[in-house]
């Protein structure tokens, strides 16, 4: 441990030395106040300072003032030494700053004693020190991550939200971050979608959710997709994401455009309370399912429930934040209580429970987070002008998910012309045709590959007559494997894909699901692609476009295929792909 | 109150305290992860609230065993213990009693 001395007198602080050698303290010595404040600047590990009051050119009492003011909160014990033992010096020591005082003579065993006990409580006060640092460094690095955090989810949550006049959500998260999760969107319908969540716990751990959840909600419901299928997604990325012990209880409500029925998934939700104009409780909608993220995908149930709406009532759904906020005793704000704030108020119903809430808790402490959403179903609710008929009733309509192939028939006709024709993303654009279909990873079979290897891979053959005027054999004509018939005739073959063609053709796609699911695939080239190859008009002879012989990508594309079939001269190429459906 | 364990012929009991929340995560897990039994029973008949992450605890138990054929019954639930569970479907995954 470093000890400054501080001294006018050499006598004096050899002395000191003297009495200090064997003590465990390193001395370092300084002649004048000055010094010793110069002392203290350059070395930062003294634990004590020994003072000697009078010294030329700047006193002790001085330099001490300077020192503490320098020094600021480290603790650095100035002990005074001194011969006059008045009062009035001992006051003015401990005045400019001093921590202690010892009167000449000096005695040994009590100059040591006081050092250690000083050096004790340099070495506690210095910790404390460390760990002050070390904690003003973590908060300092938790609130820079959290405003970063802050700021991303505000963009991912937010943006998106659609802004109803019929829909007040009260959203009040325990802290910066929400666990509770509020969503809204209108679909292209014009229907409305609304999520209300809680995940388990609060704070930053429970608010991660949400980000994959309101994309997920967002970017499906612009799709039109049903609550059903966001219910199964949210549920599969949740298992997949969270820990076992964390889940996210939810209500996800569609209500139709013209708010005459609604369709409900809640799962681990308290019931949505349905009032009338007059605060009677006319229904509840029970929780039907285990909340979202704790069901494994075969085991998790999507059934949603349809209600229809009677105009003039307004429903309540709320987060159990709300019902198990405690008072001072302990008690809860309870589900019966909430009910009972409504239906004896004359307000809309998340005022009453607000007003009943804030008498209950009336310093607005809060346990959990809090959320409220209240609809009301107006009977001047005004449709939506885009809808331009309306939608029938789908009530008893069957959804998709109950067509047993799990899948719509539809047909996809890509038409292009030398004008639009562009290389670039021809194949994503079919393909994500394909997926909009309603075509998934696991239903595609082989149907995702087969049409990128036709659009493609360089699989075609484009045969022409060549400028001698030799006639091209036409063969393969509805053959059914018919790339092994060819033989090349012509002299001017170039292996290539249809995306080089800059020629127009037709890309017909066609799902069926009777009697089995399967992909028709139609490429039908619409004009000679002599042009391009040969760099000249020409009509004689024909040209034709096959299959390249002796490709191995080619016999595994064939493998694939249920048929496949070249025609009409080689200029259109048919293919089948059965369509694995899962049920 | 704290949570006991009472292994009756290799039906282990495992008693909740007043409240089944996060701060019992610990001492429920070492209950069934110390006391391996293909039978197990958690007895609510002290606990008067149990908050979500009650419900996450049990989810954990009934992972931890993954398919092991191990029962899991929830005994002596009180209304409001029991109404917790129901709104969550905790009945598709537990037997109740």
């Amino acid at each position: 441990m470093k000890l400054l001395i501080a001294d006018g007198v050499e006598a004096n602080r050899h002395f000191l030395q003297r009495l200090l050698k064997d003590s465990g303290f390193t001395c370092i010595e300084a002649k004048n106040g000055s010094e010793a404040v110069e002392m203290v600047v350059q070395h930062e590990d003294l634990c004590a300072i020994l003072m000697a009051v009078e010294m030329p050119e700047m006193s002790g009492l001085d330099a001490t003032r300077i020192i503490k003011k320098t020094i600021k909160d480290i603790y650095l014990p100035v002990i005074f030494i001194t011969s006059m033992d008045d009062d009035e010096t001992l006051e003015q020591c401990f005045a400019s700053g001093g921590d202690d005082y010892l009167s000449m003579p000096l005695n040994k065993t009590a100059l040591i004693c006081r050092l250690n006990a000083h050096r004790r409580l340099y070495s506690l006060t210095s910790n404390i020190n460390q760990k002050n640092k070390e904690l003003q460094f973590h908060q300092d690095m938790v609130e820079r991550e959290h405003a970063v955090v802050e700021h991303v989810f505000a963009n991912v949550i937010n943006p998106a939200m659609a802004q109803l006049d019929f829909v007040r959500p009260y959203i009040s998260p325990m802290t910066t971050f929400s666990g509770d999760l509020y969503l809204a969107s209108i679909n292209a319908t014009s229907s409305t979608y609304i999520f209300l969540g809680d995940f388990t716990g609060h704070g930053l751990s429970a608010a991660i959710g949400c980000m994959p959840v309101s994309d997920i909600f967002y970017a499906m419901s612009s799709k039109c997709a049903s609550i059903a299928e966001i219910a199964a997604e949210a549920n599969r990325k949740l298992l997949h994401i969270l820990p076992d012990n964390m889940f996210c209880c939810a209500v996800i409500l569609e209500l139709s455009a013209e708010q005459d029925f609604m369709r409900v998934w809640s799962g681990g939700m308290h019931d949505i309370l349905i009032f009338d104009a007059n605060n009677q409780l006319v229904q509840r909608i029970e929780s039907q399912h285990m909340p979202l993220g704790v069901l494994a995908g075969n085991e998790f149930d999507s059934t949603t429930v349809e209600y229809a709406l009677e105009k003039n009532t307004r429903m309540l759904m709320f987060t159990d934040g709300v019902i198990e906020a405690q008072d001072e005793t302990g008690e809860q704000f309870g589900e019966d209580n909430l009910e009972a704030s409504v239906t004896t108020s004359a307000l809309k119903p998340l005022d009453a429970v607000m007003d009943a809430f804030k008498l209950f808790k009336p310093d607005g402490e809060q346990q959990d987070d809090i959320s409220m959403v209240e609809i009301s179903i107006n009977e001047d609710y005004q449709v939506p002008k885009n809808i331009v008929q309306k939608i029938p009733s789908r009530i008893n309509a069957i959804s998709l998910g109950e067509h047993k192939n799990g899948i719509l028939p539809w047909r996809l006709t890509v038409q292009l012309n030398p004008s639009d024709f562009t290389n670039e993303g021809l194949t994503n654009h079919v393909l994500g045709h394909m997926l909009a279909g309603g075509l998934s990873r696991e239903q595609q079979g082989n149907a995702f590959r087969v049409v990128a290897e036709l659009i493609d891979t360089k699989l075609l053959n484009v045969k022409i007559t060549n400028c001698t005027g030799a006639k091209l054999k036409v063969s393969g004509v509805n053959s059914e494997t018919s790339h092994s018939n060819y033989s090349c005739e012509s002299t001017c073959v170039k292996a290539s894909s249809l995306k080089e063609f800059t020629s127009e053709f037709q890309l017909i796609l066609t799902v069926t699901v009777e009697p089995e699911p399967l992909l028709a695939v139609d490429i039908m080239i619409g004009s000679c692609p002599l042009k391009s190859f040969c760099g000249q008009e020409s009509d004689r002879g024909h040209s034709s476009v096959s299959f390249c012989e002796d490709k191995s990508e080619l016999s595994l594309l064939n493998g694939m295929c249920k048929t496949l079939t070249v025609y009409n001269g080689g200029c259109g190429i048919k293919a089948e792909v059965k369509l694995n459906m899962t049920q | 109150m704290t949570i006991s364990v009472r292994n009756d012929n290799g039906v282990v009991t495992i008693t909740l305290g007043n409240s089944f929340d996060f701060e019992s995560i610990d001492s429920f897990r070492s209950a069934y992860v110390n006391n391996p039994s293909v039978n197990y029973q958690v007895d609510f008949r002290n606990t008067d609230y149990m908050e979500s992450s009650g419900l996450g605890m049990l989810l954990n138990m009934l992972r931890y065993f993954g398919d092991g054929n191990v029962s899991i019954k929830l005994i002596n639930c009180r209304p409001q213990i029991l109404k917790v569970l129901k709104i969550s479907n905790f009945q598709r995954k537990f037997e109740i009693k």
